[in-house]
């Protein structure tokens, strides 16, 4: 039988926008069993404490009901029942930023949050294109290519950056956003995708102490490592290197 | 005239205080990119359509691209309208410390007696009646821009301060005290209560800084 998805609930976006605001939602997930582009999602799903959980995936028979026939999409159930459908991997993540206090105070944080985003995203393109879509015998030359042309610039900006921000091990204010999140996911994903036989990547606590420092507090936070410590991470995570072929 | 490809000096202050410049409606804007559409096109087109009035920053990118934050562009740079008046009292205390300095630190000692007090009516006596309007205006709240502590309160001060400090012996008092100019006065003690500021002016250095700065002039 095929694997049925919520039906979202019709309305206008005025109604829609009062149940979006509902801080006691329930959550589904449609994604295949990788990290991929689910992956920040998932965090930030697991980060918020919100109940959430893994919709089965048929894709040959649900791509048709999916408003951009990708995933991942998010069906949320607000606390007065209605089904709000969410998609497009960036745009979940910052509805679901804004949602759980991670998307800044105000305009000008929003902002800065942005800022930090959209420079890690151009590096985790970059990664996507040159390494994961490369041929598996070009993978080495192009990481370590990625490793000495592309990283040591982020790593400067970026650590930069954040001694400007107290070396505090977050990017905006003194408490994690979507800033800290997305940038951790980043380093994770680096370290995790080294092709065998590839230089060094080169984040570390010594050779970048302020990134490192990021990277520990998102992993560290409670609701996170509970996260990368479950089983079905760890599926997620031989999902990703196998799908990747790594 | 400032060369072409300077960039603007961004505003330094605390995220509240940007968050409130930021929420301004009549902001103007200038843009750093190349003459391409590009990564500048969307950017281009929401100004434009914005009705704001906007304009392009020169390229020079071999000089310009270190001072941008991530070595790219597009860069805007919005000039809000409280970061034009944190500026524009800036410049304002600026130009009364420049007419101090050549009319009264300037003159010859024996002359400064008179030079003080021409000073005090013609100059100093409008920049006051202009700025105790102004605070009022704005809520006579100890601050000139919004209610947190700015350059603008802190230049004013120090303006002030360096006013009070070097008045000639047996010269006419300067117009500025908590009952002649209550609003200024309330901008200074307001600064004068952030306590490591308080303990830096009661500090042996600050004092012989006083004392050094009086010498130096002949005051």
């Amino acid at each position: 039988m095929a694997a049925s998805l919520p039906v979202p609930t019709q309305a206008d976006t005025t109604t829609l926008g009062h149940a979006a605001a509902s801080t006691n939602s329930t959550f589904k997930i449609l994604y295949f069993g990788l990290h991929g582009r689910g992956e920040l999602t998932r965090t930030l799903l697991a980060y918020s404490g919100a109940k959430w959980e893994e919709l089965p995936v048929d894709w040959p028979n649900q791509k048709e009901h999916t408003p951009f026939k990708c995933l991942p999409v998010v069906y949320e159930t607000t606390q007065d029942g209605t089904i709000l459908e969410l998609a497009e991997s960036q745009a979940i993540e910052r509805y679901l930023a804004n949602k759980y206090g991670l998307y800044g105070k105000n305009a000008y944080e929003t902002h800065k949050i942005e800022q930090i985003f959209s420079s890690a995203d151009g590096v985790a393109q970059a990664f996507s294109q040159k390494i994961i879509g490369a041929a598996q015998d070009k993978r080495v030359e192009e990481a370590n290519k990625l490793y000495v042309e592309v990283l040591p610039k982020f790593i400067g900006i970026h650590e930069g950056l954040l001694a400007k921000n107290g070396s505090s091990g977050h990017y905006v204010g003194n408490s994690i956003t979507l800033a800290d999140i997305k940038v951790a996911n980043l380093i994770d994903r680096l370290l995790f995708l080294r092709p065998n036989g590839a230089d060094e990547v080169p984040f570390s606590a010594a050779k970048t102490p302020n990134l490192w420092k990021v990277l520990e507090k998102v992993n560290s936070h409670p609701s996170l490592a509970v996260w990368k410590k479950s089983d079905r991470y760890q599926e997620l995570n031989a999902g990703t290197k196998s799908l990747f072929k790594f | 005239m400032s060369p072409t490809n300077v960039l603007p000096t961004v505003t330094r202050a605390s995220s509240e205080v940007l968050a409130e410049a930021a929420k301004g409606t009549d902001s103007t804007f200038q843009l750093l990119y190349f003459p391409l559409h590009g990564r500048g096109e969307l950017v281009r087109n929401l100004l434009a359509y914005s009705g704001a009035q906007w304009e392009e920053l020169a390229i020079d990118w071999p000089v310009q691209k270190s001072k941008t934050p991530f070595q790219v562009v597009p860069v805007v740079y919005e000039h809000t309208a409280s970061e034009n008046l944190v500026n524009q009292y800036y410049h304002n205390a600026e130009g009364l410390i420049q007419a101090f300095a050549l009319r009264v630190v300037g003159a010859a000692p024996e002359a400064r007696i008179d030079e003080a007090s021409r000073f005090y009516i013609e100059v100093l006596s409008k920049f006051v009646a202009i700025h105790e309007e102004r605070l009022k205006q704005s809520g006579d709240n100890g601050h000139y821009v919004g209610n947190t502590t700015t350059l603008a309160d802190l230049k004013i001060v120090q303006t002030l301060d360096r006013i009070l400090l070097l008045s000639p012996k047996g010269g006419a008092p300067v117009p500025v005290s908590k009952e002649l100019t209550p609003a200024l006065w309330k901008v200074k003690e307001t600064v004068e209560g952030n306590a490591s500021y308080a303990a830096w002016k009661k500090s042996q250095r600050s004092l012989d800084l006083n004392a050094n700065t009086k010498a130096r002039f002949q005051f």
